[in-house]
């Protein structure tokens, strides 16, 4: 389901835990990124690093289970795009979810490593609730032109 | 995503096009397993046709490098756009395989040489 969010500039996706949903979420988020005015590049980092936490969600948070619920909220604000992942799965300690240190004989974990890579922000919090949320940021860099009006000598 | 497997004696090439996720790796990995199984002397596997891969993806293609080597195989990538090199690089793991423009370019460089070194 795709609800279109009256208070804020973005969308809300209510998603299962299926893995053929990915592609329709990147889709989702690939066009949000354009909408924000990312370069190319920069899409493809927030798209990989959404996917990348969906699929933790999907593999850790509900063991693989299917049908289970994810909520994305994708927004736009002035200075960067942020997209919040609710699932209601299994938590752990926020601060237990780190980036490991990337091994090519033992590849678990480098999900993590490339969602820290890609985007500016990756924060996990506890939910309200069961499950976890967390909030992954996409920082606009605009020119110097467009940030104060003023074009510099 | 289709993938596309033939074996033109010196190699078994798999052709992957789509996008490789946790949705579809599990179907790189199917072909990537029976070639190796089958002990093909090289497995290249021509991404020339991929736009996106995620972790699940790389994690199949590290496996499929893991299982080449443990009976002596030749497994190379080629064909690597921009996109899914830049995972590749972020991975730290360009070094780790043997990447080649195309798969004429991977497929070439297997040919034996000659006495003379021609």
């Amino acid at each position: 389901m795709v609800r279109l969010m009256a208070e804020a500039e973005g969308i809300e996706i209510r998603l299962t835990s299926d893995p053929r949903w990915l592609q329709v979420l990147r889709a989702a988020v690939g066009q949000v990124g354009h909408l924000a005015g990312l370069d190319p590049a920069a899409v493809d980092h927030l798209k990989l690093a959404v996917d990348e936490a969906c699929a933790n969600i999907i593999v850790h948070g509900y063991g693989g289970q299917r049908g289970q619920p994810i909520v994305a909220t994708l927004r736009l604000y002035p200075d960067r795009v942020e997209i919040r992942l609710r699932d209601f799965g299994r938590a752990v300690p926020p601060d237990s979810i780190r980036p490991k240190t990337l091994d090519a004989s033992r590849p678990g974990g480098l999900g993590v490593y490339l969602m820290h890579r890609c985007v500016d922000e990756v924060v996990y919090r506890e939910a309200d609730g069961p499950g976890m949320e967390l909030v992954i940021v996409k920082r606009l860099i605009r020119s110097e032109e467009e940030t104060d009006g003023h074009p510099r000598p | 995503m289709d993938i596309h497997v033939r074996n033109d004696g010196a190699s078994t090439v798999i052709e992957v096009q789509g996008e490789v996720d946790l949705y579809t790796s599990p179907k790189v990995r199917e072909a990537i397993v029976a070639a190796t199984k089958a002990r093909a002397k090289a497995v290249i596997v021509d991404l020339s046709g991929v736009g996106y891969m995620d972790s699940s993806g790389v994690a199949t293609l590290v496996e499929g490098l893991q299982f080449s080597r443990g009976y002596g195989g030749v497994f190379r990538l080629a064909g690597l756009g921009a996109t899914v090199r830049q995972v590749f690089q972020f991975a730290k793991l360009e070094r780790v395989f043997d990447i080649y423009p195309d798969v004429a370019t991977a497929t070439q460089s297997l040919e034996p040489r000659t006495a003379d070194g021609s």
